[in-house]
């Protein structure tokens, strides 16, 4: 694929928990990590894939019928969708009576993703806000990210990566240049969690986030996860590498508590979901103040 | 936050004087009734002022109320004067509407414990045929009778003219600040001077000569009014001791002093504020607002606090006091009447913040106080309404967010750059436009200056529907509309246009010569007495502010369900004339049938660009619109030699004008609720986000238009901390500088909103705002609860 086409999954506009100021989050599909919460699981596979919500369908079967590559097919009460089939073409969306069925990540050009992100330059500018590129993983599709960077940078727009820090060494360096902010998941500090948890090991990571931290502003994102990462001590082990080997303060440490709200997409695939409980306003108030501070 | 939460108090008000006070109201609410007090003297006074100009027949009848009406302080007022006999009852006000089948309606069951039905019987005898809105129709030839039943609400419900008659137009505001600076004496000497210098020589100089003795009339009734609260306070002062026999004697001398003489104190500032909008209020059923009350009460304010008489939190006692007063007026009108403004809504509108005459920031103290207290109290009135202006402290909109995010509706926040220039543009001068204030849900308009308005509200959603089909109502089966020819041979979306246009036309310029007509009718009937007494150029030309003694005459026409008509109009664009998806015949018939077996061709439907979504095919449909409606409506004469002025808001006469039209092209099906009139996207329509939003309200040229309604709703996830506020503040800001004039939001989530719809009694005080005030959710109507629940719920970022 070309750098000037990638794959979209969702262009969020006035996000207001993605950076500085009001912004429009570009979501990039396809991500290296399979971490096991994931709660955007649409976007792991690069490719665009059918969501198919089966609350909602009816087996009226009329996808079955546009169906050219035989992927959609009506089984014993249930309809069956053959994703390795599946081209994605999204004849069955227009023809689903019932809004079962959704397309996740479409191919767009810088031109387009631009278009889309300009409309709200004015809030950009009355609010320091900007562009953020998310996924997924940005970096995964470091060509595209990185020409959508320098056109909006060119246009004047702050800028923030917000990335899970698996990629090769020179994929972010060819990015940074039109980089103003770096959002850097940091999920586990011992790599054999991190990479039952997620597949891979966090060396990589972790270099990558002292590279970063010496060329750009960041601040280190721990999604919790319970049972995973969500103690005082793992959230302690963050804290003192953000501290002592990324020169970061406490405050540029943003813990995410865990939420169930992607659940759903889960099933939408044909995937099972790992979930877990919700973490207690106690327990995460505990988190906090490992970092310092309370929570309100 | 959970928008379950938003009913505590803040920590630091538990036992809050006005909380005691609301609650207790809250607590009277519940079994309050219908009290005649009001109703009988009025009855009374009409048996035996017959045959008298009708200024002095007024004047005499509040005269007799407010001698007569029953009176009483509660345990812990500062401030004193009530809307009715007890406290939280209904006044009655047949003069303007009866409503013939309230007898066999089972009145009784919600009549005061002392009247009878027979009470009932006698009011009714008496005004059933001379009320403002039976003897308006009566005056009507038979033909014209017709054609009002078949047209307005009682039919298709083109527009409205029937209910518009139930109460005295509203969007006004008197002068508070002479009424505070002069005293009703010195506004007394002002009207016997001009008395003294009128001979009676013809009709003119006779019908001056009347108002003048009629408001002269008022004033010494209001001050005699304000005598009885300060022997009742004296008496209860007698029998109380330590803080409250205090308080009891200060409220004594406040009442001896005021609202006869000019304002001493903030205390005496605001109690003369108060006893002239309840003076207002038991004249008629007004629609009133106090205007800019931290602009004209702060130099009270500050003078008491310089000088060591007042401290903060005492002023803050005052102003939770006064908010509970004003929430305890109730609203009883007929069943059609309350079918259209649910929840009983009140149109006191306090203004904070905004610019002084030379353009500076008139914030202070005070603004931060009215809302302080808002939140100390958590009564739905007065609603609150900021003055936005780029002088204006960025800290003080904060603190208005802040506000908002409690769940309370308001305030509401108004562009200063928008709404000044409109006003310049009817002739009000520079230094008077930047002392507007914000009137009814949103109106900006010169306190003291300006005529209460008339209404017509007209359904552009229904003109649509005529437009298709050939000015005959479906619903209806009667041809209603002029013949803009058939629907099936259109041949472009413009001939389309135009017939649309022609529809609209037609009905605009029909209904607005009917609220003409009531407007001088009103004025004839039921003059507003105490209210020209306090709008400039009344006492002068004798003339009341009803017709034309104000300086500035206003009469607005309102378009009900435009928003559903752009999106309808996007729709035929897109697949009936463009690509032709969709046959004219095919689509004629699955509207007839409310898209029953034809949900494929609905889904084109509701696929087809809509407006809100920052999509400029839909959009600059609107523009479109709305640039020939303004246009439209401002060549068509009103009375007293002015324009019609085009002012897009709407209530929530979306619900009842929705529940008489059809499915429209848009995707609406037939009965639902129309969009909110203005500038909000349709219910659900929008997917795209505020900023989206924003950017389609923003394409809509809205400084011609007379305020305009933005409506948002956040999820309390997108307003935890003060950093999201000062991001949503930049969306206002943000909307203000493409020229927008009003944003609103609600911050509750539709989980919340339908379990209150199961349990209301779970949740007596959660507040949604409903175009322009905020009312209990639990007591609107079924339709605007369920379109509440679907608007488009923004949980940015969450």
């Amino acid at each position: 694929m070309k750098a000037n086409t990638g794959v979209v999954f969702n262009i969020q506009r006035c996000s207001i928990h993605d950076g500085p100021g009001i912004r429009t989050t570009v979501f990039l599909k396809g991500c290296p990590l399979r971490c096991f919460w994931c709660q955007n699981p649409e976007s792991q596979s690069g490719k665009p894939e059918i969501l198919l919500d089966k609350r909602k369908c009816d087996l009226c079967s009329a996808c079955c019928g546009v169906c050219k590559s035989g992927a959609s097919r009506l089984g014993e009460g249930i309809l069956i969708l053959k994703r390795e089939a599946c081209t994605a073409c999204g004849q069955c969306i227009a023809v689903c009576p019932n809004e079962a069925r959704g397309l996740s990540g479409r191919c767009m050009t810088v031109d387009e993703v631009l278009h889309e992100v300009l409309k709200d330059v004015k809030f950009y500018e009355n609010s320091g806000g900007g562009v953020t590129l998310s996924g997924g993983e940005p970096l995964a599709q470091p060509g595209f990210s990185r020409a959508i960077l320098q056109r909006c940078k060119a246009a004047g727009l702050h800028t923030t990566l917000d990335t899970c820090g698996f990629a090769p060494r020179t994929a972010i360096e060819s990015l940074l240049t039109c980089v103003d902010l770096v959002f850097f998941d940091i999920k586990h500090m011992d790599a054999a969690k991190h990479l039952e948890a997620t597949g891979q090991d966090n060396r990589l990571i972790l270099e990558n986030a002292r590279r970063i931290s010496k060329l750009k502003p960041m601040r280190i994102r721990v999604p919790l996860i319970p049972g995973f990462n969500d103690s005082v001590e793992a959230v302690a082990g963050i804290a003192d590498f953000a501290r002592n080997e990324l020169g970061l303060d406490l405050a540029d440490i943003d813990l995410l508590p865990y939420n169930r709200m992607g659940e759903i997409k889960y099933d939408f695939l044909d995937k099972t979901p790992s979930p877990r409980q919700t973490q207690a306003d106690d327990h995460l108030r505990a988190l906090e103040s490992v970092l310092g501070r309370q929570l309100g | 936050m959970s928008a379950n939460k938003v009913i505590p108090f803040a920590g630091h008000a538990q036992g809050s004087r006005g909380k005691r006070l609301w609650e207790r109201a809250l607590g009277n609410r519940e079994h309050a009734r219908l009290s005649l007090a009001r109703a009988l003297m009025l009855l009374e006074s009409y048996k035996e002022t017959e045959g008298l100009p009708a200024p002095l027949r007024r004047a005499r009848a509040l005269e007799k109320i407010v001698s007569g009406i029953p009176i009483f302080i509660d345990t812990d007022e500062l401030l004193v004067g009530a809307f009715s006999a007890k406290p939280m009852y209904f006044e009655w006000y047949p003069e303007y509407a009866v409503d013939q089948d309230m007898l066999s309606q089972g009145i009784e069951g919600i009549l005061a414990e002392n009247y009878t039905k027979e009470d009932v019987a006698r009011i009714i005898d008496y005004f059933g045929h001379s009320c403002l809105q039976s003897s308006f129709f009566t005056l009507m030839d038979d033909a014209r009778k017709e054609r009002v039943r078949e047209v307005c609400e009682d039919g298709a419900w083109v527009y409205r003219s029937k209910t518009t008659l139930d109460i005295d137009r509203g969007y006004h505001s008197v002068d508070h600040e002479k009424a505070i600076r002069k005293g009703f004496l010195g506004v007394l000497a002002e009207v016997e001077e001009e008395l003294q210098r009128t001979a009676a020589c013809d009709d003119d100089s006779y019908r001056k000569i009347n108002l003048l003795k009629g408001m002269a009339i008022v004033l010494k009734a209001g001050i005699r009014y304000a005598g009885r609260y300060a022997a009742l306070a004296r008496e209860l002062a007698g029998k109380a001791s330590g803080t409250r026999r205090a308080e009891l004697e200060t409220i004594a001398e406040t009442c001896d002093r005021v609202p006869a003489h000019p304002a001493r104190n903030f205390r005496e500032a605001i109690q003369t504020s108060l006893f002239l909008h309840i003076l207002i209020h038991l004249e008629s059923r007004a629609q009133e607002s106090p205007g800019r009350m931290d602009y004209f009460l702060y130099p009270y304010y500050k003078k008491d606090i310089e000088e060591g008489r007042l401290t903060p939190e005492e002023a803050l006692e005052i102003l939770e006091c006064y908010r509970v007063k004003l929430s305890t007026l109730r609203l009883l009108s007929s069943i059609k009447y309350s079918e259209i403004v649910s929840g009983e809504a009140q149109y006191h509108n306090v203004t904070l913040g905004g610019q002084t005459p030379d353009g500076q920031d008139a914030t202070n103290e005070l603004s931060y106080l009215f809302l302080k207290a808002a939140e100390r109290t958590r009564t739905p009135h007065p609603t609150l309404s900021i003055r936005c202006h780029d002088k204006m402290p960025r800290d003080f909109a904060i603190r208005g967010l802040e506000l908002v995010r409690g769940g309370l509706g308001f305030p509401a926040f108004f562009n200063d750059d928008a709404n000044i220039p409109w006003l310049l543009s009817i002739g009000v001068p520079l230094q008077e436009a930047r002392i507007h204030c914000i009137s009814g849900c949103v109106h900006s308009l010169v306190a003291g200056k300006t005529s209460p308005f008339d209404v017509l509200f007209i359904s552009i959603a229904k003109c649509l529907e005529l437009a298709i089909h050939n000015g005959f109502d479906p619903r209806t089966k009667k041809q209603l509309g002029p013949k803009t020819g058939q629907f099936a041979r259109m041949k472009s979306y413009g001939d389309l246009f135009e017939a649309f246009k022609t529809q609209i036309e037609h009905f605009s310029r029909e209904g607005g010569e009917i609220i003409g007509e009531q407007k001088i009718f009103r004025s004839q009937v039921l003059p507003a007495m105490i209210s020209s007494a306090f709008t400039e150029g009344c006492i002068k030309t004798g003339k009341n502010c009803l017709a034309d003694g104000a300086v500035y005459n206003i009469l607005i026409q309102a378009p009900v369900g435009m928003i559903d008509a752009v999106d309808s109009l996007a729709a035929l664009k897109r697949c009936v004339f463009e690509t032709g998806s969709i046959g004219r015949m095919e689509l004629k018939e699955a509207l007839a049938s409310n898209f029953k077996d034809a949900a494929p061709l609905r889904r084109q439907l509701l696929k087809a660009p809509k407006y809100g979504n920052d999509d400029d095919f839909a959009d600059g449909i609107a523009a479109e619109l709305y640039g020939w409606w303004w246009k439209m409506v401002s060549s068509i004469d009103g009375p007293y030699g002015t324009k019609q002025i085009p002012a897009p808001y709407s209530i929530s006469v979306h619900g009842a004008a929705g529940k008489r039209t059809g499915a429209l092209p848009s995707g609406r099906l037939a009965g639902e609720p129309l969009a909110d009139g203005s500038v909000s996207p349709s219910q659900g329509a929008d997917f795209k986000g505020p900023t989206a939003v924003i950017n389609s309200a923003g394409k809509i040229d809205q400084i011609p238009l007379y305020g305009t309604l933005l409506n948002m709703k956040f999820h309390p996830s997108a307003m935890k901390t003060d950093e999201d506020l000062k991001k949503i503040f930049t969306l206002i800001k943000t909307y203000f500088d493409y020229g927008g004039k009003h944003a609103q939001f609600n911050v509750v989530d539709s989980k919340t909103l339908k379990e209150a719809q199961k349990h209301p009694e779970r949740h007596r005080n959660l507040m949604v705002r409903v175009a322009g005030y905020s009312a209990y959710f639990t007591e609107l109507s079924a339709n605007v609860q369920d379109e509440i629940i679907k608007r488009t719920e923004f949980a940015s970022g969450s």
